[in-house]
């Protein structure tokens, strides 16, 4: 028996070893900019960050990332000046897109289909929702201002469910020692990509067995009255402490997923929306990566994005600006 | 508790280790913590039908104890039929009941007119029905024809019924094998326990990294067959033919492997039956528990082959049919064990069924390479085509399938439902088939390689492809003989 365990460990030791050089060799693990919390209370990345991010098993897709001074991915550097034409985008990962080549992003296309005329600035970060936003703009003014237009990103199901800003746990989380352990075994962090440390993580909750109960708090009906009330109040409340400019400002909405509670406030408020749901319906090609848990928009989907995107530039930035 | 969930991970070590400390040299402790452990193994699916296992387990130790003590032939039978009728009463109303009302109302729909179906009760089935049962039934069958002694021992007949390696899905043991190796005191081996950490690693590959990665895109070509090219649905074919080999043997390759843990060895289930030269010698390799059972509880009583010809011709047909039935409620699998007879009749007619004995060596001399290989991608092609009955949800689906597949010739790209590569699967299917066709002369023995650096190479990417073709999205996936 003892001769058995002693080969199960050595052999285990070994086998880990062994997966580990595997796994870097071929650069299979999914690998995330380093997080940092700045003097402004903003969560993004660390500046001056390169690498490639990794998506799915076997590297389905194998992205670049440059985070630039701002701390955001992007192909620029965040500089605007009051004589060019600027565009901001601002949203969570799908504005953010670590999962395309940075030099590949929506605000590159937007640029392309504009033929260079506007800038393009991509203040993009996973998990941002509203009050994340919100607070970006408020702490980046001086730049928004020089800014002729902001994009802002919005899932109204997902990204009201606060009324304040605080920092995200995230920052904190992803500077835990167990996090950095987790990103620096890259096998740690390849079986988490992959989905298998999740089973024993949860499991703590499953024995408890609540881990149904907090799914179903996290799903919520679009249609709950109830809901709908807290978002537009939470809404409300936000805009109210971190006032944007409507004029300059517009809000991305797939409108076949929002509720027409947040439609009748912005028609009533004076805020402007701008759907792309319709285009990406219209597609006749796949326009999500399918292997994506997060079902982010796939190049032939950002390309439509941008294209609608691209659009409203031309016809509310560029045409009153020539 | 599936054998490729966290769970079984913890399960299994606390198991091991409680039985060979606390049992260590008593077999009355060994046999009660595997007992317990069996029923947790099963509860964890469904307590609910614990209560048929009692059940089977009570009737069966006290038919065999009946049976036993008398010396009335007529009294024996009459026992012996307590353990069928109760037995097959068991499968018939839990596995076949919906089944055979639906089809009566179906068929007599057919002469007079539709009538409301008021009788069926949407059974559920409780998983690993069709194997302990045949487990419980060999055991009178084989007291009855004093080829066995019945056990005093309720407890080692109990766990012998209940067995968590191979409970749900087989091998289906018999009790003159398995029965006196729970009586008896389990000793540790280490050789024996390290030869069932290899089989169950080896299992474990072909489950989670061939078998639920093909699910994925089976499932897809299965369901969306309409729309999809004869090439996609051949392919869809095929893969099936390899998804529910490393499914249905990987369970069983976990399930010999773990019992070798406990110092138990069942019996094997699969011989590499894709280089089969023949489908005689087909039978002789898949599923081999089922396939002996049939041979010696109903082929053999019947007369076998030692009859005359139609009779012969009959018992071919019927253990066919029956081993199709105890597939599934389903007349497609009824089809399947018809195609199968089908194809072995020949064979019988002309007296080459006992044909290929030894195992395949495609490139030894005195071997004809080019007769032997198309003989093995011929009974493939026979076998793929019945799988498509096997795998169809209904026999219009299979037929329209089969139709479009071979005679409706047209092409095209697939790509896999969540955007994988395809090629990844080709070229792992290809490594896969020549990698079984190294160790084809020992299924018991996956890694038999002289050279240690060699065998652990070998276990290194086995775990590497198995974490390749992991995907979450098939957490946990459920053994497809789960479901017989």
């Amino acid at each position: 028996m003892k001769k058995l365990l002693g080969k199960i460990v050595l052999y285990s030791i070994l086998m880990v070893l062994s997966l580990e050089i595997l796994i870097r060799a071929f650069h299979l693990y999914f690998q995330y900019p380093v997080v940092r919390l700045n003097e402004n209370e903003v969560v993004n990345y660390i500046p001056g960050q390169e690498g490639a991010f990794v998506l799915g098993n076997r590297r389905m897709t194998y992205s670049r990332f440059h985070i630039n001074q701002s701390g955001f991915n992007s192909f620029h550097e965040f500089e605007p000046t009051e004589r060019n034409l600027e565009v901001a985008l601002i949203g969570d990962s799908f504005i953010e897109g670590l999962h395309q080549d940075y030099d590949n992003s929506i605000g590159k296309k937007i640029e392309d289909d504009l033929s260079g005329k506007v800038k393009v600035f991509e203040y993009g970060f996973s998990g941002y929702d509203l009050a994340d936003q919100l607070h970006l703009i408020h702490e980046f003014k001086e730049d928004m201002a020089l800014i002729d237009l902001a994009v802002i990103y919005i899932k109204f199901d997902e990204d009201v469910r606060r009324d304040h800003y605080e920092v995200q746990t995230r920052a904190n989380l992803e500077n835990s020692l167990v996090f950095k352990i987790k990103r620096e075994v890259k096998l740690l962090s390849y079986l988490n990509g992959i989905g298998l440390i999740s089973p024993i993580t949860d499991l703590p909750k499953r024995i408890k067995g609540s881990v149904h109960k907090n799914m179903e708090i996290a799903e919520k009906d679009v249609d709950s009255v109830a809901k709908d009330k807290e978002y537009i109040k939470n809404l409300n409340t936000l805009l109210n402490t971190y006032p944007i400019d409507k004029k300059k400002s517009v809000f991305l909405i797939d409108r076949s997923i929002t509720s027409k509670s947040f439609l009748d406030y912005c028609d009533s408020m004076g805020y402007k929306y701008l759907d792309f749901g319709n285009a990406l319906k219209a597609s006749s090609e796949n326009t999500v990566l399918k292997y994506d848990p997060m079902k982010h928009w796939n190049n032939h989907g950002r390309d439509i994005v941008a294209k609608v995107i691209a659009e409203y530039v031309d016809s509310s930035v560029l045409s009153t600006s020539n | 508790m599936l054998f490729n969930s966290l769970d079984f991970f913890i399960f299994l070590p606390v198991v091991f280790f409680l039985f060979w400390i606390l049992g260590k040299g008593k077999s009355k402790v060994q046999n009660a913590i595997l007992f317990i452990a069996s029923y947790i193994f099963y509860g964890w699916w469904d307590y609910r039908f614990l209560s048929l296992i009692i059940l089977s387990t009570l009737v069966d130790y006290y038919v065999g104890r009946a049976i036993y003590v008398t010396d009335d032939e007529r009294t024996k039978k009459k026992w012996l039929w307590v353990s069928i009728i109760f037995n097959i009463g068991l499968l018939g109303f839990f596995k076949y009941f919906d089944f055979f009302v639906e089809s009566f109302i179906e068929s007599f729909s057919f002469f007079g007119g539709p009538i409301e179906n008021v009788w069926t009760l949407n059974v559920i089935l409780p998983v690993g029905i069709s194997f302990y049962t045949f487990q419980t039934l060999s055991y009178s069958l084989d007291v009855h024809k004093g080829n066995l002694k019945p056990t005093k021992d309720l407890l080692s007949f109990a766990t012998y019924v209940a067995f968590f390696p191979q409970l749900v899905a087989g091998p289906i043991e018999r009790a003159s094998h398995l029965l006196p190796q729970i009586e008896g005191v389990k000793k540790f081996k280490y050789s024996q326990s390290v030869e069932g950490l290899k089989l169950m690693l080896w299992g474990m590959f072909k489950k989670v990294a061939i078998a639920d990665s093909l699910a994925l895109i089976v499932d897809d070509i299965f369901t969306n067959s309409a729309g999809y090219p004869s090439t996609t649905l051949a392919l869809g074919a095929i893969f099936f033919a390899f998804q529910i080999y490393c499914d249905f043997s990987g369970y069983s390759d976990i399930a010999i492997g773990t019992s070798k843990l406990f110092g138990i060895e069942l019996m094997s289930n699969f011989r590499f039956p894709y280089f089969s030269r023949s489908i005689a010698e087909f039978w002789r390799r898949w599923h081999i528990s089922l396939s002996t059972w049939f041979r010696d509880y109903l082929y053999i009583p019947m007369g076998g082959s030692r009859v005359s010809r139609p009779v012969a011709v009959r018992n071919i047909f019927v253990i066919f049919l029956v081993s199709g039935l105890w597939h599934g409620a389903n007349w497609t699998f009824v089809v399947w064990g018809l195609y199968h007879a089908l194809l072995f009749l020949p064979l019988f007619y002309l007296n080459i069924n006992r044909n290929h004995l030894e195992d395949i060596d495609l490139f030894s001399s005195g071997r004809n390479f080019l007769v032997e290989g198309s003989q093995v991608l011929g009974t493939f092609f026979l076998v793929v085509l019945g799988w498509v009955f096997f795998r169809s949800e209904t026999m219009s689906g299979a037929l329209s399938y089969l139709q479009r597949m071979l005679f409706e010739f047209s092409g095209g790209e697939y790509q896999h439902p969540l955007g994988y590569r395809m090629l990844d699967y080709f070229v792992l299917l290809l490594l896969f088939v020549l990698y079984e066709y190294m160790i084809r002369k020992d299924e018991r023995n996956p890694f038999k390689f002289k050279s240690r650096y060699v065998r652990f190479a070998l276990y290194i990417l086995m775990v590497f492809l198995l974490l390749l073709f992991y995907d979450d999205t098939m957490n946990n996936r459920s053994f497809v003989y789960f479901q017989f």
